[in-house]
């Protein structure tokens, strides 16, 4: 047995001395790589081929062209929206300076304010609908409802889908009619919503006529929704404190609090019957030019008789800041207010829009009213 | 035998997480500098540009950048420009309509489907009208007669 150890150690002492340099040395029982290049695998050693003069001749060239590389030579990587800058040239010098921006700066003229009115756009493949009454007076049926049933392909049908009028509903009510038809009832015992149940501790308690009202700072007694509409109402002006009213409404009601889930039941039924804007006077109003020119487009047409016959007293002065406010009341340029004829300008203004807005109605094309208007719907 | 499918599972499900996760690295890994400049050639792109072709080259390279949100306005925004003629007069007709409305819910919810199919520009219109007309609603509203 020893001797056919030692001729097997032996045997494998005189293969290892052949690979050179790279030579293995394997004992008995451990193989132990010695070159960087073996690698053992299992019970077997793999060992390269023996290194030759074809070998090296071979290798030499590459061995002689490489050169270790230096630091920061990393290529630098490639922005494919810069790249894609190409497709807007005309703009592209303009853009230059504002790249720099911080992130949180709004810029002036935006179309969508921000990323998350971006990030609400729908699948294509769930939004488009059948167009089937003409008149914009009809209630608007959400588009997810209708679109399940026939699913037309994209682009084949107009987007909004209208049903005639029916009947009222709570989206459409004003907020004094919502105020003044909510019964006023007590927080604990009743609830709009049949799946949130008082207790039946709170119903008896109710039964028998101890029931708690809502109250809030102070204030006289209010029945949920009142109370609601006030909460949201100052909390839309800014105030905090009802802020954190809402907030702590909300927490409570996520931790099943059934009173916080009624209250956030009103607030949500409040929010949706009276969108911001709705209540918020003086701060929403839109642009007060655009309020005139809608009153003015309500009224009799605007014919070019009766705008000079308006604008007889002004001065020449007056008279071309008039025009200057008509020509581009779409897009008044901002040097534009400092002008010392303001209010002619801005009579040139709202008389522009009201102008644009009665040819609209009464047909004429989009491109009229506004150039990119009429590119986007009229293409 | 489900046995042997499962590593091809496994190994499927790990080359997803990894995919995902790089998508995921890619749109945060965005300096804010290069966010600020994506979205001014974002809005350059949404006021400016009007060939669909352009549009949609600029929309694919969102999508790379893992911004998807803006690329899919973008091509929508193509699309868009491309539809139909007598899909683009009765949106017309729609507008139309809603420029002669008073009802306000009605004329943001145009609004509304004018933003999904890639036309800000008219439905930002229609929400400053949907403004005047609340306001004006409640002007009338408050005078005493």
């Amino acid at each position: 047995m020893s001797s056919r150890k030692n001729k097997a150690k032996r045997a494998a002492r005189r293969s290892a001395t052949d690979f050179g340099a790279e030579a293995v040395r394997v004992s008995g029982r451990v193989s132990i790589p010695t070159a960087p290049t073996a690698v053992r695998v299992a019970s077997r050693v793999i060992v390269p081929s023996p290194i030759t003069a074809a070998r090296v001749a071979t290798a030499a060239p590459a061995v002689a062209a490489y050169r270790p590389p230096a630091a920061n030579t990393v290529a630098p990587a490639v922005d494919p929206i810069r790249s894609a800058l190409v497709v807007v040239p005309s703009k592209a010098p303009y853009i230059a300076p504002v790249a720099v921006a911080p992130s949180t700066e709004v810029l002036p003229y935006s179309p969508l304010p921000n990323r998350a009115e971006v990030a609400y756009v729908p699948p294509p493949n769930r939004q488009p609908i059948a167009y089937v009454a003409p008149s914009v007076e009809a209630a608007y049926v959400p588009p997810s409802r209708k679109v399940e049933a026939s699913a037309p392909a994209r682009d084949e049908v107009i987007d909004v889908e209208w049903e005639a009028p029916g009947t009222p509903t709570l989206a459409r009510s004003t907020p004094a009619m919502v105020l003044t038809d909510m019964p006023k009832s007590p927080v604990v015992p009743s609830s709009p919503n049949p799946r949130i149940r008082a207790s039946l501790f709170a119903r008896f308690m109710g039964w028998l006529g101890f029931t708690k009202i809502a109250t809030m700072h102070g204030d006289p007694q209010q029945t949920r929704m009142q109370a609601a509409a006030s909460l949201v109402r100052r909390a839309r002006c800014g105030d905090q404190n009802a802020m954190a009213i809402i907030d702590v409404a909300r927490v409570n009601a996520a931790k099943g609090s059934l009173q916080a889930k009624l209250g956030v039941e009103a607030l949500q039924a409040y929010i949706k019957a009276n969108p911001a804007g709705a209540d918020m006077a003086g701060e929403n109003d839109g642009d007060p030019s655009y309020r005139a020119a809608m009153h003015l487009a309500d009224g009799p047409y605007l014919s070019t008789a009766r705008i000079s016959r308006g604008t007889a007293h002004y001065g020449s002065e007056e008279v071309e800041a008039f025009r200057q406010g008509f020509r581009n009341a779409r897009n008044l340029p901002p040097f534009a207010a400092s002008s010392p004829n303001t209010q002619a300008l801005q009579a040139g203004k709202t008389v522009g829009i009201a102008k644009r807005l009665q040819n609209l109605r009464l047909g004429a094309p989009l491109k009229e009213y506004d150039t990119d208007i009429g590119w986007e719907i009229e293409g | 035998m489900p046995l042997p499918l499962l590593p091809i599972g496994i190994i499927a499900l790990a080359t997803g997480a990894v995919f995902a996760k790089n998508s995921r690295d890619k749109a945060k890994a965005l300096t804010p500098e290069q966010q600020a400049e994506h979205r001014v050639i974002y809005e350059t792109a949404i006021n400016d540009c009007k060939d669909p072709d352009k549009l949609r080259k600029l929309a694919v390279a969102f999508q790379k950048m893992g911004q998807k949100a803006e690329a899919t306005m973008l091509f929508l925004r193509a699309d868009n420009a491309e539809a139909p003629a007598e899909v683009k007069s009765a949106r017309t007709k729609v507008f139309r309509d809603a420029m002669s409305s008073r009802n306000a819910p009605a004329i943001r919810a145009v609004a509304d489907a004018f933003d999904c199919i890639g036309a800000p520009g008219a439905a930002r219109e229609l929400r400053e009208y949907a403004k005047s007309v609340e306001s004006v609603t409640e002007e009338d509203a408050n005078v005493v007669p």
